[in-house]
């Protein structure tokens, strides 16, 4: 959202208001007295725009792609969706990871960090140590998916799948901050049959080490057509 | 005075019950497959989430026999762009499969005020979730769908909660259906939970078994992404 002037917020906020007025006074025939109608579209104003300019949730798009030149990259790409996940980005920017990640044969480490505040440090690599690179957001997150060798995601479930049906191999790390922490469900699911790899942020270091990711099992694209053909029955249409 | 006074406790009581038998035989109905042939065509209302939910709900619209689901209404919240660019590259697909460009008609998109943004405090949400409300009721009222697809988002609360009422006051008969998100293994969500307990779904599809064991009212579908 683009910043508004002050006279601008008030010309938008009265205009609003006016217009909850009208709305709420025609609810006033059986529900309120004209005062309160006043009140509650005033009230119901100030906490539309309250949150709206407070917390503006248009994200400033950064945009720096890695460099795609060259082709021997082994690229690791850690990815937090548009959380904040501090602990994960803080996790593979330590000292062992990176060393673990290039015994391994990585040659890159690309990390989209989101709204988290935590700012790795960037290396050129040429000194024969791991790439690393970092942006917030990108809109060409399924690029950096499809170059990538490795994927150390969050838990959420678009990224999940997205890495699943690519079919790169995958380390799904639980943010254990989180209030409302049913997406671990998911990843442990997956991790129980064998598609990908489940951690804590501490433990990462350690599923690095021990991970063999040729055991990991290709997901199996999924399928819709049950539950068309369900609604189809219910709604009486043909199934053909 | 007592005459009037009885007489108004009998009209209430006489009311509830009404309006209780009401809505108890519209769940019974609900709960039953539509007895007779449906129309040629039903306009559907689909709601979009952010993120996960609304790649599986296009999964399962790109399925659906096109010419019954039409027209196709898609709702996503105000703040997310994303879920209607998506939806909207799908029915541009669709278009150009048909290649008579009648399709770009029979799809449209809309956006809702989300009664409550992440971290929004609780004092301002009840503002905007009365405003959250009359929009949603003046969406329902202008779209009035007779089939809900809905898979988890909590804009799609409201809009299920209204097209019960529809139903019950006799406005508008809408199928709803609601697909459990695939990142639920164990629980239902709230907004399932809250429409699985009303029984506001007539549907319920949930996509792992252990879910579907716990809720026994539930179809096991298997993964749609």
């Amino acid at each position: 959202m683009p910043k508004h002037g002050l006279a601008l917020k008030v010309n938008l906020f009265v205009l609003v208001w006016l217009r909850l007025k009208k709305l709420f006074s025609l609810l006033n025939l059986f529900l309120f007295t004209s005062h309160s109608t006043v009140a509650i579209s005033l009230f119901c104003c100030f906490c539309f725009f309250y949150q709206r300019f407070r917390n503006p949730t248009s994200l400033a798009l950064s945009n720096q792609m890695g460099n795609d030149d060259g082709q021997s990259k082994n690229v690791v790409f850690v990815t937090v969706g548009t959380t904040c996940f501090d602990a994960l980005v803080r996790a593979v920017d330590a000292p062992e990871i990176k060393q673990e990640l290039l015994n391994r044969g990585y040659t890159d480490l690309l990390i989209q960090m989101g709204r988290g505040s935590y700012v790795p440090t960037k290396c050129g690599g040429e000194d024969g140590g791991l790439a690393v690179d970092y942006f917030t957001f990108s809109s060409s997150i399924a690029q950096h998916l499809k170059s990538a060798s490795l994927v150390i995601s969050h838990a959420g479930s678009g990224s999940i799948f997205e890495t699943l049906r690519l079919g790169k191999p995958l380390i799904v790390i639980v943010n254990e901050d989180l209030m409302d922490n049913h997406q671990s469900e998911l990843a442990e699911e997956l991790a129980e049959r064998e598609h990908l790899l489940c951690a804590r942020p501490q433990m990462l270091h350690q599923t690095i080490s021990t991970m063999n990711l040729e055991s990991l099992i290709p997901y199996p694209p999924g399928d819709a057509t049950p539950v068309a053909k369900l609604i189809n029955k219910y709604l009486g249409f043909s199934n053909d | 005075m007592t005459m009037g006074f009885t007489f108004a406790i009998t009209l209430t009581v006489a009311a509830f019950t009404v309006i209780v038998t009401r809505i108890i035989y519209v769940i019974y109905k609900s709960s039953k497959p539509l007895s007779k042939l449906g129309p040629q065509s039903v306009s559907t209302l689909i709601v979009l989430g952010s993120g996960g939910h609304t790649a599986e709900m296009l999964n399962l619209v790109a399925v659906l026999q096109k010419d019954k689901f039409t027209p196709r209404i898609y709702i996503a919240a105000s703040t997310d762009n994303m879920s209607l660019q998506k939806a909207s590259a799908l029915e541009a697909s669709l278009v150009d499969e048909r290649d008579d460009g009648t399709m770009s008609k029979k799809a449209l998109f809309m956006q809702i005020y989300r009664s409550r943004e992440v971290g929004q405090s609780y004092l301002t949400s009840i503002g905007t979730t009365l405003i959250a409300i009359i929009h949603a009721l003046w969406l329902m009222i202008k779209i009035r769908p007779q089939v809900i697809l809905c898979n988890g988002p909590g804009t799609c609360v409201p809009l299920c909660l209204i097209a019960f009422f529809f139903k019950v006051v006799g406005i508008r008969w809408s199928s709803i259906f609601y697909v459990e998100s695939i990142a639920r293994v164990r629980r239902l969500s709230l907004s399932g939970l809250l429409l699985y307990k009303l029984r506001i779904a007539d549907q319920f599809f949930v996509q792992w078994p252990q879910l579907q064991r716990k809720y026994r009212r539930t179809h096991f579908v298997g993964c749609l992404m």
